[in-house]
C-alpha cells in the first residue's frame, strides 16, 4: 500500500537547514498495523504527515496506492486523500461549532454525497464507535476519550483504506487510552490498514510492527510476536 | 454542503457575542451611512426628472458685461420666448414665468401673505408635468385674472379640492377666478408654485418687446433630437435682428460699437435637470443644490463602507488563529482550497447581510436626523427607483466580497500541518497595518476638513461686517401700515425697549431687495469711459445709526425735509472705483429710467457726494464687497428696530401689539438681522453639520478596526508577552511595549493626512474672498484627539494582554 524510497524533508528557514527524514525507507502492506516510535524531534510527525499526503517529501519517491505522489499539487494530494486516508489527532481536532455527528459528516461532505446517504454512514460509524446517544452534542460536552472515539468515526466513515494516527492516547488518561487502543485494533481486525506514531510502548504493543526513528534514519524494525503479515 | 457554512457561521457568530456585536455593528454603521448618504444623493440627482419632457426642456439665461457690471441670469426678456417659438422650428412650445413678489390672498376671512405665487403662460402645463386634477389643462390660463393653485392650497382655502369656478382676491384688490387646481409640486423641483397667475393679467409687461430688460424666466420645449449647443449657436443670430435696433434706439450705438466698448450680451440654454445641482445664477428660484457636495457626500460614503470593510477584515483575520484550526482540519478532511474560499465568503455575505438589515433600522431611526441636518426631506422610499435598489443591494453585495476577500484568501491559504501544531504565519501583519494606516489617514482628513470649515464659520460669524447685526429686529411688510407706517415707527420710540428704528426695505442681508444702477463721474462718457454698476438704496436719516454704520468722512443726511435728496454717500469701495481722492463734493451721474424700464439716455440725474461710509458686507463673504451708494428716499419694504433690553420678548409683543392695532387684518412677520445673516450660510452650516455626523462615525469605525488589530496582535504575542513577564516586566512595561507599535501607524497616517488635508481644505477656502488660515492649531487638535483615540482603544487590549498569567499563556504554546 505504502512505498517510501530514500524519503528526505528538509526544513529551511532564512539561516538554519534541519533534516528531519534523510533516506527512510518504508513499505507498509494493505492490512498492517505499524507502530512509528522515536524521541522528540527524530521525524515521526513528519513521515506520517508525507504518508498522510498532507506534505512533500523534499526528495526520494512516495508511491500510496501505486500512485506516485511525491511530487503532486496541494489539490491533487487532497483528491486522493479523501476517502482513502482518515486522520486521528492526539488533540482531537474536532470542529468546535459542529455537533458530533456533523463533525463525523464532514469528509462525506467533501465527498459528495447525498444528505441520505450521508445520513446512513455517519450514524454507523457512530454505531460501531457506540457514539450514537451523543450524536447531537458538542465537542466541548463530551470527555476527551469520547471526543477522540468521534475523531475515530470521523476517520473510519468514509472507509479509509488507511489510517494515520498521531499519538492518539497522548491527551488521555490510561483508561480512555487503552479503550481507544482496542477501537484501534478492532478496526485493523476488520482490515484497515493502521499506522501510529507513539510514545508509549504499551500502546505500540498493539501494533504488528514497530518502527524506530532516530535523527531522521530508521534504526530497527522489529517484528511484534504473535503476529503474522 | 452550503447548509454546513450556514451552521458554522451561525454557531460561530454565537459562540463569539462581542466579535459578532463588533463587526455587525461596525459593518451596519457603515452601510447605513452609506445608504442615508445615497438617498440624499438619488435626491439631489432626482430634480425635476418627473416631468415627463424633462430631457427635452432647457432654460435660457443670459449673460451680460455691461459698463463694468456683469451679471448671470436665471431671466432673460420677456419676447425671447415667443421670438424663439415663432422663428425656429427646433423650438415645439415655451413658457414664460414672471414673479412679482408676495401676495396676499383672500377667501372670505381668510387673508394670508402667499409667496410661491408667480404669472405664468398658459403653455405651463404642457411643457411641464404638473397633473391638473380639476379644470382644463389646455384653457385653464388663457384670459386675465384666471389662476390654477395645488391641491393643498385649495384645501387651505376652501376645505374642498375641486374649486374651479371660484373667486380668491389678491393684495385685497384685484379678484382672480380658479381655472385649475393641481397637484402638489414635488419637493425634488427647483420651482415650487402654489398659485399660478395668467401672464395676461400682466399683458403689459410680457408682450411689451424689451430685449435688454431681463425679468423673466423661459423654458423651452425643443422637438425631439434638437441638439442644444447646435441651437444655442444657432438662436445668435437674433441679437443682430432684434436686439440691435434697440440698442441703436436707446443708447445710440450698434450691436458692434457696443461689444466694442467692452460690453457683451450672451445666452445659453441650460438643460432643466442640470439647473438644481450646476445652476448658481442671479434670480434663481430658489437656492440651488451644489454638485460639490454630491461628490463629496458620495466620496464620504465609499471611504466609510471602505473602512467598514477594512474594519471586518481586520477582526476577521484577528480571530483567525481560532478559525485556523477549522481550516486545517478541512483540508486534512479533503477539502479544496476554492471550497475553503467559497465558505468565507458565505460567511460574510451572510453577515454583511445582517448587518444591512440592522442598517435600515439604523437609516429608518436617524433619517428625521439627517433630513434635518441636510435641509432636505429625504425619505427611504427605496422602491420608487431602480437605480436605488440595484445601487443598495450592488453595495451590499460588494461590501461582503470585499470585507470577505482578504480573509477568504488568507484563511484558506494555511497549510493544514502547521495550523494543527499552532504554527500561524506572521507575515501579512503588514498588509493589517497598512489599512490601519489607510482607516487612520482618512479619518484625519475627515477631522481636519471639519475643524477648517468650523474655523471658517467661526471667522465669518466674527467677522467685522461694517454693521452691527445683534438686537436688530425686522419688521416686514411694513407698507402695509400705509399711512401710518411713521407713526408705527415714532409712537414704539417712545418705548424704552427701542433705542432707534429706520425705514427702509434695503438691509445688508440676503432676501432684501437690491437694486443696481450704472454711474460714472461727472463728465465721463458712460459707453466708453469709468463706470460703475452700483447699488442704489434709498435710506432715510436713521439707517446709518440703527444699523451701527460708520461714516468715515463727511456727514450723514440732513433731517430737513427736501434737503439732501440729490446727494450720495458713497462706500469705500464705489470711491475707490471712480478713483476719488477727495471724494467730499463729487458728483456722480447715471440714466434716468423710462416707466418700462428701459433708459432714457436724453435725461441724466447728478448726486453730490455728502459722505463715505465705511465699507460693509451686503452679500456673502464669499464675494467682494461691491460699489454701493445711500440715498435719501423712501423705500417702505420694513422698518428695522435697534432694541436696547434683554428681553426681546417684551419688545416683540409690543410691537405686535401696536402692529394689530395700525394694521388691523395684516399679517405681523418679522426676523432678527443676526439669524438672517447666519441664514446666509446655511449650506456651509449644514455641511458643517454633516461632516460631523460622519467624521464621528469615520473614527468610530477606525477605532473599531484598530481594537480588532490590537486584539490580533495582543494574541499573537501573547507568549512574548508570558516571557516577559516572568522575566520580570512590569504591566505598564508591557503596555507601553503593545501601544507603541499602534502609535507610530498613527504618527504616519498624520504625515499623510497633513498634506492632504491641507491642499483639499486650501481648495474649499478658495471659493471665500474673506477667509480664515488653516494654522497649525488645526494639524495640533486633530493630531492630539487622533492619538487619545487611539491610545484608549488600544490600551484596553494592551491592558488586557498585560495582565494575563504567564503561566496560563506559555502553557498554551
Amino acid at each position: 500500500m505504502i512505498q517510501a524510497k530514500n524519503l528526505k524533508k528538509v526544513y529551511s528557514t532564512e539561516e538554519v537547514e534541519t533534516t528531519a527524514l534523510n533516506n527512510v525507507n518504508i513499505e507498509i502492506k494493505e492490512g498492517e498495523f505499524v507502530a512509528i516510535m522515536g524521541p522528540s524531534g527524530c521525524g515521526k510527525s513528519t513521515l506520517l504527515n508525507i504518508m498522510g499526503l498532507l506534505d512533500n517529501p523534499s526528495d526520494g519517491e512516495y508511491h500510496f496506492l501505486g500512485h506516485d505522489v511525491s511530487n503532486r499539487t496541494e489539490r491533487e494530494r487532497a483528491q486522493l486523500r479523501k476517502g482513502n486516508i482518515g486522520f486521528i489527532f492526539q488533540s482531537f481536532n474536532l470542529i468546535d461549532e459542529l455537533t458530533v455527528f456533523e463533525n463525523v459528516e464532514l469528509p462525506l461532505l467533501y465527498l459528495g454525497m447525498s444528505a441520505d446517504e450521508r445520513k446512513e454512514k455517519a450514524e454507523a460509524a457512530l454505531e460501531r464507535m457506540s457514539m450514537m446517544h451523543r450524536r447531537n452534542h458538542f465537542p466541548q460536552q463530551l470527555s476527551g476519550g469520547q471526543q477522540q472515539r468521534v475523531a475515530i468515526a470521523r476517520a473510519v466513515v468514509a472507509n479509509a483504506k488507511l489510517i494515520l494516527a498521531d499519538e492518539p492516547t497522548g491527551n488521555l488518561d490510561s483508561d480512555h487510552g487503552n479503550e481507544v487502543m482496542k477501537v484501534l485494533a478492532e478496526l485493523n481486525e476488520q482490515g484497515t490498514t493502521i499506522v501510529m506514531v507513539t510514545h508509549s510502548p504499551h500502546d505500540a504493543d498493539f501494533a504488528m510492527r514497530v518502527i524506530h526513528l532516530f535523527d531522521g534514519h530508521v534504526v530497527t524494525e522489529n517484528m511484534q510476536e504473535g503476529f503474522h503479515v | 454542503m452550503f447548509r454546513n457554512y450556514l451552521k458554522i457561521t451561525f454557531r460561530n457568530l454565537w459562540n463569539n457575542k462581542s466579535y459578532s456585536f463588533i463587526n455587525i455593528v461596525g459593518l451596519a454603521f457603515g452601510l447605513a451611512s452609506c445608504i442615508i448618504i445615497l438617498l440624499y444623493v438619488n435626491n439631489e440627482l432626482s430634480y425635476d426628472k418627473h416631468h415627463k419632457k424633462a430631457n427635452r426642456i432647457a432654460r435660457v439665461a443670459s449673460f451680460i458685461d455691461f459698463s463694468g457690471s456683469y451679471l448671470e441670469l436665471a431671466t432673460t426678456s420677456a419676447p425671447m420666448g415667443p421670438t424663439l417659438r415663432n422663428d425656429y422650428t427646433e423650438v415645439e412650445d415655451m413658457v414664460r414665468f414672471r414673479p412679482r413678489g408676495e401676495f396676499l390672498v383672500r377667501s372670505g376671512d381668510v387673508n394670508i401673505k402667499e409667496s410661491d405665487i408667480i404669472f405664468s403662460d398658459p403653455s405651463v402645463f404642457n411643457v411641464f408635468t404638473i397633473p391638473v386634477i380639476h379644470g382644463n389643462a389646455e384653457t385653464a390660463l388663457l384670459e386675465p385674472y384666471t389662476l390654477a393653485l395645488s391641491r393643498s392650497k385649495a384645501l387651505k382655502y376652501f376645505g374642498t379640492e375641486n374649486v374651479v369656478g371660484k373667486t380668491l382676491l389678491l393684495d385685497d384688490d384685484q379678484t382672480f377666478k380658479i381655472t385649475a387646481v393641481y397637484e402638489d409640486m414635488p419637493e425634488t423641483s427647483h420651482f415650487n408654485f402654489e398659485f399660478l397667475l395668467s401672464m395676461e393679467t400682466n399683458a403689459d409687461e410680457a408682450n411689451n418687446g424689451v430685449w435688454i430688460s431681463n425679468n423673466f424666466r423661459t423654458y423651452l420645449l425643443l422637438k425631439e433630437g434638437t441638439d442644444l449647443k447646435a441651437f444655442e449657436e444657432n438662436f445668435k443670430s437674433i441679437k443682430k435682428t432684434y436686439i440691435e435696433p434697440q440698442l441703436i434706439q436707446f443708447t445710440g450705438n450698434t450691436l458692434e460699437d457696443f461689444q466694442e466698448a467692452g460690453n457683451s450680451i450672451e445666452y445659453e440654454l441650460q438643460p432643466l435637470t442640470d439647473i438644481h445641482l450646476h445652476s448658481d445664477l442671479v434670480a434663481e428660484f430658489e437656492p440651488n443644490g451644489n454638485i460639490k457636495y454630491v461628490f463629496l457626500f458620495s466620496g464620504l460614503a465609499g471611504f466609510i463602507l471602505i473602512l467598514a470593510c477594512i474594519n471586518f477584515m481586520n477582526l476577521s483575520t484577528a480571530r483567525s488563529v481560532k478559525r485556523a484550526k477549522e481550516v486545517g482540519i478541512r483540508k486534512t478532511l479533503g477539502s479544496v482550497r476554492k471550497q475553503l474560499v467559497t465558505q468565507f465568503f458565505t460567511e460574510s455575505i451572510l453577515l454583511c447581510l445582517f448587518s444591512f438589515l440592522i442598517a435600515l433600522l439604523i437609516v429608518e431611526l436617524t433619517l428625521p436626523f439627517f433630513s434635518n441636518l441636510s435641509g432636505t426631506n429625504l425619505v427611504s422610499n427605496y422602491f420608487s427607483n431602480t437605480n436605488l435598489i440595484l445601487s443598495i443591494a450592488g453595495i451590499v453585495l460588494v461590501t461582503g466580497l470585499l470585507s470577505g476577500s482578504y480573509p477568504a484568501v488568507m484563511l484558506s491559504g494555511f497549510q493544514p500541518i502547521k495550523v494543527l501544531k499552532g504554527v500561524l504565519d506572521k507575515g501579512t501583519s503588514r498588509f493589517r497595518s497598512l489599512l490601519v494606516v489607510f482607516q487612520f489617514s482618512v479619518s484625519l482628513v475627515v477631522i481636519i476638513g471639519l475643524l477648517v470649515i468650523n474655523k471658517q464659520l467661526n471667522f465669518i460669524q466674527n467677522q467685522s461686517l461694517g454693521f452691527q447685526k445683534e438686537q436688530t429686529v425686522i419688521i416686514h411688510d411694513a407698507y402695509t401700515l400705509d399711512t401710518n407706517l411713521n407713526v408705527y415707527k415714532e409712537e414704539l420710540l417712545k418705548e424704552p425697549e427701542f433705542k432707534s428704528a429706520t425705514i427702509s426695505s434695503y438691509l445688508p442681508v440676503s432676501g432684501f431687495s437690491m437694486n443696481d444702477q450704472t454711474f460714472w463721474p461727472k463728465g465721463d462718457d458712460p459707453v466708453q469711459g469709468n463706470t460703475s454698476s452700483t447699488q442704489v438704496w434709498r435710506v432715510d436719516t436713521d439707517y446709518i445709526p440703527t444699523l451701527g454704520m460708520e461714516i468715515i468722512e463727511g456727514r450723514n443726511f440732513s433731517e430737513d425735509r427736501g434737503a439732501d435728496d440729490n446727494t450720495v454717500i458713497l462706500n469705500e469701495a464705489l470711491a475707490n472705483r471712480f478713483g476719488f481722492e477727495e471724494p467730499l463734493g463729487e458728483v456722480i451721474t447715471t440714466f434716468t429710467q423710462k416707466p418700462d424700464g428701459s433708459f432714457d439716455t436724453e435725461n441724466l440725474r447728478e448726486f453730490t457726494v455728502i459722505g463715505i461710509v465705511k465699507n460693509f458686507h451686503f452679500r456673502s463673504l464669499r464675494e467682494n464687497i461691491a460699489p454701493l451708494g445711500l440715498f435719501k428716499g423712501t423705500s417702505r419694504g420694513n422698518v428695522i428696530f435697534k432694541i436696547d433690553s434683554q428681553d426681546a420678548g417684551a419688545a416683540l409683543s409690543k410691537l405686535e401689539n401696536s402692529w394689530k392695532e395700525m394694521a388691523p387684518g395684516q399679517p405681523f412677520s418679522y426676523s432678527f438681522l443676526d439669524e438672517r445673516f447666519d441664514r446666509m450660510y446655511r449650506t456651509e452650516n449644514r455641511v458643517s453639520n454633516l461632516v460631523f455626523a460622519f467624521s464621528v462615525l469615520i473614527i468610530i469605525i477606525a477605532c473599531l478596526g484598530l481594537f480588532g488589530l490590537s486584539a490580533y496582535s495582543a494574541e499573537q504575542r501573547t507568549k512574548e508577552i508570558g516571557i516577559r513577564k516572568v522575566l520580570g516586566a512590569s504591566v505598564s512595561g508591557i503596555v507601553s511595549l503593545v501601544s507603541k507599535d499602534f502609535l507610530k501607524l498613527i504618527l504616519i497616517s498624520f504625515l499623510i493626512a497633513a498634506p492632504v488635508g491641507y491642499f483639499i481644505m486650501q481648495q474649499w477656502l478658495k471659493e471665500f474672498t474673506y477667509k480664515t488660515n488653516i494654522g497649525f492649531d488645526v494639524f495640533l487638535i486633530s493630531g492630539i484627539g487622533i492619538v487619545v483615540i487611539a491610545s484608549i482603544t488600544v490600551s484596553w487590549q494592551s491592558i488586557k494582554a498585560a495582565l494575563t498569567n504567564p503561566v496560563k499563556s506559555l502553557k498554551s504554546e
